[in-house]
């Protein structure tokens, strides 16, 4: 063993209380469903069971409220620690926060408030899968929705490359095996396996990209590889010229785009939504989307940020220019392909890619932006919102299949009248995913389009000014098909042979939650705001006082000097990999580069020799370092 | 007084709640509850009528006044207030959504039988919405307001509208809401600029703060000249689009007829009423208000366009069969007036506006009240099937004859204080356009006493006895005569057709300091802008002083 590495601190553990409770209780609830399977029939299992399930939500609830209480407790000093704390827990709270695991996980005020959505997001679809039997294996398929609950909290809490695509495929493995789970139906079947081929083809994209950018920045931690990124210094940023860094970029995208369904990586998306399950299809649309939103912008706007845009030039190679267009095209997209969608949930599949397309205009903005950390959280905001919104929907859904056995839109026919309260509900739900005020589908947007607009960057204000103009447009679009569900509910007498039973406390339970959320958070969003701008901040700032005091020791590369290619080398016929140097080596080369910036900066900068030097002479000086290079090579 | 404003705008809401939850109302006990609360309403802006200081520029009723902010702390960050407050601009028009408020109470007192609880909910939720909106100071509340009317009329439009209502509903709902959300980029954007380049760097929603800091702010220029290029034309374009949509002006008005036709007769007089004003005001409030530099830019155009659409608003109107559709027609003409009046770009102008935008509320609210009395009775609202109703309903016809000569601007009505002042302020300013804007006037007067003319007078016609109805009586002796509530929801538009018409002055006093305002700062970019507008199409005139004080001062006392 490396002897630089220390020990893992075990009382790490702590910090990881509710994905614990959830894992365990994941096996409980398969071994209870073991010992009830011959004695129940299967709707009383599903009850047994999913009471259970929920049980176990309200324990991880209770360890994630309490996790939260003791690390506020520990950190305030003035108070002292409780006296039922152990000291030297008391002494390890006081002094953790940032990430834990030698680096691998955070465990802050993000990791907190994110853990509490999830484990209420999930006890909403467990409730919601109580509502009708779409299988027999209620432990198997309990227990896979726990575990990918599990994914989604680790995914959210990943500081590294590998701990992020291990909990990624964690959450979509179980995602994929939940979507096929209604076995009685074709659909499901076929949902699943397009969603499992095009998600493990996307995930073996995903890798390979991530083994890229550990070759080139040789580490794997999201704040060493921003530093040696940025450590080439603001004149090359972006991805000028730089052939390899570009692949892995759009690699990752690739993943990413993937997960949060973004054009042109949402194929899977209808079918699997549609085939799903109700409230797994709920669960994709939202828990997964959430996650793997945190970690992209984890990724992107923490990790890869020097990458983002060149310094020059807002659209150049860099990420930011390719997630305008992606943004761009899938808003676009989704809402126009939603237009014509008869069936609800597929509907909401389109809508879901259409709000990706939004999502990426806050992360756009929150790159370029001074206020990054405010234009994360209103993208956080959003998220929350949509997501609660998400799930009402989806329990719409749901009613819709276990009474009519199908999910059109005409099926909500004549709804208005049958069971107001709920229509009403659901009448707040699609206004507040249209985004009209006062629900807080509205300030969702408000928040975000004014964190995009408001940009001090020069040339950043026409592009995201034309994003947000096609935001609000695709909002208009979306009011077509959303409205037509209140056509449906509200204009339309009952029709056709199967009536809507009675709601049942399972599916009312989400609409009206969902319902509250959006009325609630739009008459008082101040709230949530500032808590999801706090948990932003801790999301993409640096996590420097872990617990163990590895920071220190893991931020620096592990020996591998990177540099990004000085354009010069860009056509440069052999391109030079990066190579194993000794840290001495290193730190010359990088004295080096760094002296040929500040030359190349001078020339360049037209303040200060505004056309006067021939153009031949910036690159005479790139020229130089690039042979300095070899020779260092 | 600030918490008067507060519980006047909010109450309204609360009948709607009240209403809602209420268990088992019948249709008598809900439309008393719906009374009650507008009448209340209207209690209470009567009382902030008294108390409205004239002649004070500043928003008045506002919570926390003293402090330069306006409000209640709603937000904290970005600082979005709870402000209410009446300034000159929004007072009269807050007063006729309470006035408009009970006459479509009362218009749909026997009308409305089917589900009346949540009809007089939405009613009243709508109402809430309307003054609101005239009263927010805050532009985000002020968005809200202006979205939220689009629900409860979704609803009554497409619950109890006619047989089309379905698309009506729809046809409505999108079309603004296209609209608005570019109003909302506008909006946005304005606030932005605003943080961007005042010398304070203040992130503020507040309306009046904004109103002041953008009139003094260096706007930035992309280009040199301030024309289509300015930042500020730019936003004047986005925040048009979604007031343009609601005035409606030309191009943007084929959702108005069709949504007033299907609507209740309610619906009809509030959409005609108010809901129209929700456009011209904003237009006055932000457009005018905030931008001035792209009004002096693109004044011709949009001078332009409001012509077109008074002479083609009443061109069509003239060709009307359905007296509703004619009604609707005449309000596409009638709020042309009001847009030209804002583009004269003077106090004279302005001045005209302000109060058209009261009187064509007054009147087309009016108009549309009486033939919902005549479609309760005769179930047909066709001109070649009724008339001659000056024999069976001799107040409906008086009521009918006022309103229409309102509307025609006859001088000693209403119509004529609003719509005098806006030609001749257009004349100072472009006299093609108020000359062909004046045709107008004339096709109005004739395709309305046309109206009068087939409707109320001549021998009796009336349609024959409707099958579907003969429970009610298909005896037409036995036509119920003109009911109390029908007299009562009338009789005060009418007493204001009439008492603007002979006394304008109180009502033109408290316009005065803020449409005052607006023209100052107009002025003042005119002032600095005189390349731009000297490029424009339509000739000008020399603007000077003296001849606009001198057709400002008779104005004030006329008759």
């Amino acid at each position: 063993m490396d002897p630089n590495l220390s020990n893992v601190d075990f009382r790490d553990f702590w910090q990881l209380a509710p994905a614990t409770v959830l894992s365990v209780w994941g096996l409980v609830v398969l071994l209870a469903d073991l010992a009830l399977a011959g004695r129940m029939s299967a709707p009383a299992r599903r009850r047994a069971i999913g009471w259970l399930t929920l049980a176990g939500v309200a324990l991880a609830l209770l360890a994630a409220a309490g996790l939260i209480q003791v690390q506020q407790l520990a950190k305030a000093e003035t108070q002292g620690t409780p006296g039922w704390l152990s000291p030297s827990l008391a002494e390890y709270f006081s002094r953790a926060g940032g990430a834990i695991f030698l680096g691998t996980l955070s465990a802050d005020l993000q990791t907190g408030v994110l853990n509490v959505l999830f484990i209420i997001m999930l006890g909403l679809v467990v409730w919601q899968s109580m509502a009708w039997s779409f299988t027999e294996d209620w432990g198997e398929y309990f227990a896979l929705v726990t575990w990918a609950t599990v994914g989604m909290m680790l995914l959210a809490a990943s500081e590294e490359l590998v701990t992020l695509f291990l909990t990624l495929e964690t959450m979509t493995i179980c995602l994929y095996l939940t979507t096929a789970f209604e076995k009685t139906r074709r659909r499901s079947a076929e949902g699943g396996l397009k969603y499992f081929v095009y998600g493990s083809v996307s995930s073996a994209l995903f890798l390979f990209g991530l083994s890229l950018l550990y070759g080139l920045t040789g580490t794997t931690q999201f704040e060493s590889i921003r530093e040696v990124l940025a450590s080439t210094g603001p004149a090359a940023r972006g991805l000028s010229g730089n052939v390899t860094g570009a692949t892995a970029l759009l690699l990752m995208l690739v993943g990413f785009g993937f997960k949060i369904a973004a054009v042109p990586f949402h194929q899977w998306a209808p079918d699997a939504y549609e085939g799903a399950p109700a409230p797994v299809t709920a669960w994709i649309a939202t828990g997964s989307k959430l996650a793997s939103f945190v970690a992209l912008m984890k990724v992107f706007l923490h990790a890869l940020q020097p990458w983002s845009h060149p310094s020059n030039e807002l659209l150049g190679p860099g990420w930011l220019g390719v997630i305008a267009i992606v943004s761009a095209v899938t808003m676009t997209y989704g809402n126009f392909a939603a237009l014509v969608q008869r069936n609800f949930k597929r509907m909401l599949a389109y809508s879901s890619i259409a709000n990706a397309g939004y999502m990426l205009v806050g992360v756009a903005a929150a790159s370029v932006s001074t206020r990054g950390a405010e234009a994360a959280g209103s993208v956080l905001f959003y998220l929350v919102v949509y997501a609660f919104a998400n799930i009402g929907a989806f329990a719409v859904a749901a009613w819709l299949v276990r009474d009519k056995k199908t999910d059109d839109i005409d099926d909500l026919n004549g709804l208005g009248m049958q069971s107001p309260l709920l229509a009403i509900c659901i009448l707040v739900l699609m206004l507040s995913l249209i985004g009209i005020p006062p629900f807080a589908g509205f300030f969702g947007k408000l928040y975000m389009f004014m964190e995009a607009i408001n940009q001090q960057h020069a040339k950043a204000w026409p592009t995201l000014m034309g994003l947000v103009a096609l935001g609000l447009m695709n909002s208009v679009v979306s009011a077509f098909y959303y409205v037509r569900v209140l056509k449906a509910m509200f204009l339309r007498e009952p029709g056709g042979s199967r009536r809507l039973g009675l709601a049942g406390g399972s599916i009312e339970i989400p609409i009206v939650i969902g319902t509250l959320v959006a009325i609630f958070f739009g008459i008082y969003p101040g709230r949530l705001m500032s808590v999801m701008q706090g948990a932003a901040v801790s999301m993409l700032t640096t996590t420097t006082s872990t617990s163990g005091g590895f920071a220190s020791m893991i931020s620096a590369p592990s020996g591998t000097g990177y540099a990004p290619l000085p354009p010069a080398m860009a056509s440069a016929p052999a391109s030079p990999k990066s190579t194993r140097l000794d840290p001495e080596q290193a730190k010359k080369y990088a004295d080096r580069m760094k002296k040929a910036e500040a030359q190349a900066k001078a020339l360049a900068s037209p303040g200060a020799q505004p056309k006067n030097a021939p153009p031949g002479e910036a690159k005479d000086a790139l020229a130089k370092k690039a042979e300095a290079q070899q020779e260092d090579q | 007084m600030a918490t008067l404003l507060a519980i006047t705008v909010l109450l309204p809401l609360l009948g709607s709640l009240v209403l809602i939850l209420a268990p088992r109302l019948d249709r008598s006990a809900a439309r008393n509850i719906a009374l009650g609360c507008t009448l209340a309403t209207m209690a209470f802006s009567l009382i902030l009528l008294a108390s409205f200081r004239t002649g004070v520029l500043t928003p008045q009723f506002a919570f926390e006044p003293q402090a330069g902010t306006y409000g209640l702390r709603w937000l904290a960050r970005p600082d979005i207030r709870f402000a209410f407050g009446l300034d000159g601009l929004s007072l009269w028009l807050f007063l006729l959504t309470a006035l408009l408020m009970i006459t479509a109470v009362m218009s749909s007192w026997e009308a409305i039988s089917e589900r009346a609880p949540l009809y007089y909910a939405f009613l009243l939720a709508l109402e809430t919405g309307l003054l609101g909106l005239f009263a927010s100071l805050d532009v985000v509340l002020f968005y809200i307001f202006f979205e939220f009317t689009l629900i409860p009329l979704f609803f009554l439009i497409g619950l109890w509208g006619g047989p089309e209502r379905q698309r009506a509903s729809i046809m409505f709902f999108l079309y603004t809401l296209a609209g608005s959300l570019l109003t909302l980029l506008g909006v946005i954007a304005l606030v932005v600029v605003h943080y961007r380049y005042s010398p304070a760097n203040v992130l503020t929603f507040s309306i009046p703060e904004l109103t002041r800091g953008l009139a003094t702010l260096p706007w930035p220029r992309w280009h040199e000249v301030g024309s289509w290029s300015s930042p500020q034309v730019l936003i004047f374009l986005l925040l048009l689009a979604g007031f343009a949509i609601k005035v409606p002006m030309f191009p943007f008005h084929t959702w108005l007829p069709l949504a007033h036709v299907e609507a209740p007769t309610a619906g009809s007089i509030i959409l005609a009423g108010v809901l129209l004003k929700v456009g011209s005001y904003g237009l006055l409030r932000f457009n005018m208000g905030m931008t001035p530099l792209g009004a002096v830019s693109l004044f011709p155009l949009l001078a332009t366009l409001a012509v077109i659409g008074i002479i083609y608003g009443a061109l069509v109107a003239l060709a009307q069969t359905d007296m509703k559709r004619l009604v609707a027609y005449s309000s596409v003409s009638h709020m042309g007036f009001v847009v030209l009046g804002m583009f004269a770009l003077n106090s004279t102008g302005l001045d005209g506006s302000v109060i058209q935008m009261v009187n064509h509320g007054l009147t087309t609210g009016a108009l549309f009240a009486c033939v919902g009395v005549l479609y309760e009775r005769y179930h047909t609202r066709e001109m070649s099937e009724v008339g001659g109703i000056w024999n069976r309903l001799p107040i409906l016809a008086f009521f009918f004859i006022l309103s229409a000569l309102g509307s025609a601007a006859l001088p000693g009505l209403n119509g004529f204080v609003g719509e005098f002042p806006i030609l001749v302020g257009m004349f100072s300013e472009s006299r093609r356009a108020a000359v062909l804007g004046g045709t107008g006037m004339i096709l109005g007067a004739c395709y309305l006493l046309w109206m009068i003319l087939k409707v109320v007078f001549g021998p009796l016609r009336e349609p024959a006895a409707d099958h579907e109805h003969a429970g009610d009586g298909n005896d037409h002796a036995a036509v119920r005569p003109v009911g109390w509530h029908e007299i009562a929801g009338l009789a005060p538009l009418m007493a204001l057709i009439v008492l603007i018409g002979v006394v304008p002055g109180p009502f033109l006093d408290r316009i005065r300091p803020s449409s005052g305002e607006i023209d100052k700062n107009l002025q003042s970019q005119r002032g600095s802008s005189t390349v731009a507008v000297a490029t424009t199409t339509i000739p000008l005139p020399n603007i000077t002083a003296a001849p606009r004080n001198a057709l400002k001062a008779p104005q004030g006392k006329r008759r």
